[in-house]
């Protein structure tokens, strides 16, 4: 089965790229074609329990969680982005079941795949 | 080896992330706003010396700049599909 990598880096608020990303990675499902995701730089805020995009009428990002329980869908994020945008363990949403890497093993990582999509 | 393909500007943090990415045996294709990164030696600093760059050269020229200022390889359209069909893996 071909792995695609969907790694995102724009702000979960002010834009859909999140949701478009996790929208994509879905529908990599009835491709028979594993999904995973990646958040990069701001992209990385979306992990919080207190980030919500709907506050200034933006999408919600809790619309993709039922499908990411459902799929099991894998979420990275970089170690470096958590420590730089102050995020703690506590404060990471459990909805996310999100898997941190080093980004010293990112080239590697996205090496793995078979095709990478950044948006 | 992949192909990564980089079409932000290199004041755009993404395409310094895209960069680094390379590993050695890897080409990069530069390409829309990525091309700048043509006319700054940086760029060999930031990659691995075994990563093999190139530039669309209808994007170089297309903002006036002239092909005898890249640093590296221009490949118009023909060049740059032969190289996506050449390569499997695609970081873009």
């Amino acid at each position: 089965m071909k792995k695609v990598l969907f790694a995102v880096y724009n702000s979960p608020v002010g834009s859909i790229w999140i949701n478009e990303a996790l929208r994509s990675a879905f529908g990599m499902y009835g491709e028979e074609i594993k999904p995973s995701v990646l958040f990069i730089n701001d992209a990385s805020l979306a992990v919080k329990k207190q980030c919500k995009p709907e506050l200034i009428g933006c999408l919600p990002l809790s619309i993709t969680f039922k499908y990411l329980e459902k799929y099991g869908t894998d979420v990275y994020a970089i170690k470096e982005d958590i420590k730089k945008y102050k995020i703690n363990d506590e404060d990471v949403d459990p909805h996310w079941n999100l898997k941190i890497i080093d980004e010293i093993n990112v080239p590697d990582f996205v090496h793995d795949f078979d095709k990478v999509i950044f948006f | 080896m992949a192909l990564i393909i980089i079409k932000k500007s290199p004041k755009d943090k993404i395409s310094e992330f895209l960069l680094k990415l390379a590993l050695p045996d890897d080409k990069v294709m530069l390409i829309q706003d990525g091309v700048i990164f043509a006319i700054d030696n940086k760029i060999k600093d930031i990659v691995n010396k075994d990563v093999r760059l190139f530039a669309l050269k209808e994007d170089f020229t297309a903002r006036g700049l002239n092909e005898n200022e890249s640093m590296i390889p221009l490949l118009d359209y023909e060049g740059w599909a032969e190289l996506i069909e050449t390569e499997d893996k695609i970081i873009s």
